[in-house]
């Protein structure tokens, strides 16, 4: 097995054992998977209209879950992913597997709706269609995207009026971050989002992270990297960010870290959590997130 | 082909007191196993079923999947463990096959597919057949040529590293295997590096060893594989049993050695490379069968410890492969690899301290 032993084998093995380290491996596909879902984009098509609501949904990531409680679904979900803890019921629904879901378990469980994301593994929704599943794919690269995938899954579900209202509530939050963002004068704050740390990697331009980040009013100091990447702890301290968002787990690692701990992020502790996962997560608390953000740059609560 | 004088074989044979009826016993015993043990793991999975209804499933015959409202069972049994049991004989079959070929080559108990190198160049053959999108290229079959390619230019690297003077020499066949191991460990390395995520993802994930994603055409091809290279590795058992005697004495008993050697090798190292293009890395299937086999056999003839080892790696393949996708919760799957090594580390130990008396 030595020729299989790349720095991601590593997490992804890892993560077998303690579930406290199945958030890397999460993260780690979120990006993997995150450059594709941009080209994907543009062929979201429109999708074959339902004709009677489905009663037996299967959510493949843990986005796609909380878009579908946000919608008022969340009883009608049959099956969700080990990664799939929000809302607190999310926890209790079936479980179709992690990254790699069970084609046997989710057949079994009888759906007539199989919602997947870009968290997703791609294959994954070409292999369901093989086997003739009613699979149901949005593509939520962005803020807006998020939104328009609520909106895609609301007609799909007999739900547009609740979408809308989620929709809604979305962009109430948005116009708030911004306005704490337009109240502050000056340059804007420079931010790094940790989305793993070891190996570092971050979200760049044409992600929905650094979508949220430009709302709030930061200036994501990876745009330079195309989708999620790996980013040089070297460029990190030699352009170093105001501010340092990371994983509650990954921001004690940060403070002890040799080369980190001397940014001046961290000396001057600007750094924050990721809400749990809540930044790096494509459903409806995107927009949490971006107040969130917004008041870690300008409340001046920290 | 090879010319093996008619005295040879009662020699080589020399099964030490066993019954020559033995080992067909074994293998029959071994092929009703390998019947039932399908039918069993059939049922077993993510969702379980009872024997009977994967019976009724079979009897049922392939769901139309254009129906409306098809039976889980049904696309469960033919579109999911169906074919993933197939190649788990298939692939288990292959690397026990091709075990006994290395280590009859080499003359060594510690041989495997893994040990010389195979395995690593197969791999990195595949995985840039993967980073190419060649998937579906010549049929299905670029994938497993890719992992051949690599898997007959590592062997064969290996083993001339190890010639001296006309002489294999052991230690320098493993220590080249090692190396040869390492440093296209780092060329796979390099290969997922300047890759894309996404498809350095994918690959990572099919190398890790998984019988998930097989299809009934993929065990088609792999299936037409092994039958070939078992049979081309029968035609050469008499002639492994010479071999044992040592090169030299092949040579004037009258086994065109050379053309031995390098039957086996290319043999060897298409069968692992049917293995890792379908299913990934699958370590020690190769190492311990063939032991197990002989154990079975009571005998170390290759005429029948080769069938013997064929039939009781796709066994232990079919159920190593059930154990990989029943044994964790909530649905998920351990890569096949990590059942085979848990079995197989304790027996290469056990196998070494043995060695050692």
């Amino acid at each position: 097995m030595s020729s299989l032993t790349p720095p991601l084998t590593k997490t992804r093995s890892d993560s077998h054992h303690t579930p406290m380290r199945f958030r890397p491996l999460a993260i780690c596909v979120v990006l993997l998977i995150g450059l594709s879902s941009t080209v994907l984009c543009a062929k979201a098509a429109p999708q074959k209209p339902v004709l009677t609501p489905p009663q037996r949904i299967i959510s493949l990531s843990p986005g796609v879950t909380e878009m579908l409680f946000a919608l008022g679904l969340g009883k009608k979900i049959v099956g969700d992913t080990v990664y799939c803890d929000y809302p607190e019921a999310a926890k209790k629904i079936a479980k179709i597997g992690d990254v790699r879901p069970n084609y046997e378990k989710i057949v079994a469980l009888k759906p007539d709706m199989i919602v997947v994301d870009g968290v997703a593994e791609k294959s994954a929704a070409a292999r369901l269609k093989q086997l003739h599943q009613p699979v149901f794919i949005i593509l939520p690269s962005s803020f807006a995207a998020v939104e328009n995938s609520l909106l895609a899954l609301g007609r799909a579900t007999g739900r547009s009026e609740q979408a809308r209202a989620v929709v809604a509530g979305m962009e109430h939050k948005r116009r708030q971050a911004a306005a704490l963002a337009k109240a502050h004068v000056g340059r804007r704050p420079r931010v790094f989002f940790v989305a793993t740390l070891r190996p570092l990697w971050t979200a760049g331009r044409g992600t929905f992270v650094d979508d949220v980040i430009a709302i709030a009013g930061g200036d994501n100091s990876a745009s330079s990297v195309q989708g999620y990447a790996e980013y040089s702890k070297e460029l990190l301290v030699s352009k170093p960010p105001d501010v340092i968002f990371a994983g509650e787990h990954d921001l004690k690692t940060i403070r002890t870290d040799p080369a980190l701990r001397q940014l001046p992020a961290i000396r001057d502790n600007r750094v924050a959590g990721d809400g749990g996962e809540m930044i790096q997560r494509p459903g409806p608390r995107l927009a949490d997130a971006a107040v969130y953000i917004a008041y870690v740059l300008y409340g001046g609560s920290r | 082909m090879t010319t093996v004088p008619p005295e040879q074989p009662q020699t080589a044979r020399a099964g030490r007191g066993s019954k020559p009826g033995r080992a067909w016993l074994m293998l029959a015993l071994l092929l009703g196993a390998l019947l039932l043990s399908a039918i069993l793991a059939a049922g077993l999975g993510a969702v379980h079923y009872s024997p009977a209804q994967v019976l009724a499933a079979l009897r049922h015959g392939p769901p139309n999947l254009d129906a409306a409202d098809i039976d889980p069972v049904q696309i469960t049994l033919w579109s999911l463990r169906l074919p993933r049991i197939l190649m788990a004989m298939v692939v288990g079959g292959s690397l026990a096959a091709s075990g006994v070929a290395l280590q009859s080559l080499l003359r060594n108990d510690l041989a495997d597919p893994y040990v010389v190198g195979v395995s690593s160049g197969a791999s990195v053959g595949a995985e840039i057949a993967y980073l190419r999108h060649a998937e579906n290229v010549l049929g299905g079959a670029a994938v497993p040529v890719a992992a051949f390619a690599g898997g007959v230019a590592a062997m064969t690297l290996v083993y001339g590293m190890a010639r001296r003077g006309g002489q294999v020499l052991v230690t320098s066949l493993l220590l080249g295997g090692v190396v040869v191991s390492a440093f296209l460990g780092a060329v796979s390395t390099l290969i997922l590096q300047i890759s894309s995520p996404d498809d350095a993802f994918r690959t990572l994930n099919r190398l890790m060893g998984s019988l998930q994603d097989s299809t009934l055409p993929q065990c088609a091809i792999a299936g037409g594989f092994l039958v070939f290279g078992a049979l081309i590795l029968f035609t050469q058992s008499r002639a492994m049993n010479v071999f044992a005697l040592g090169e030299e004495s092949a040579k004037q008993l009258g086994v065109d050695t050379e053309r031995f050697k390098s039957t086996l090798i290319v043999t060897a190292s298409l069968l692992t490379a049917s293995t890792v293009a379908f299913a990934g890395m699958i370590g020690f299937v190769g190492l311990i069968v063939p032991h197990a086999a002989r154990r079975l056999a009571g005998t170390p003839d290759h005429v029948r410890v080769l069938p013997l080892a064929t039939v009781a790696g796709a066994l232990l393949m079919v159920w190593a492969d059930t154990l990989a996708r029943s044994i964790m919760p909530d649905s998920r799957e351990l890569p096949v690899g990590v059942i085979t090594a848990f079995l197989g580390a304790p027996f290469f130990i056990y196998l070494l301290r043995r060695h050692g008396r």
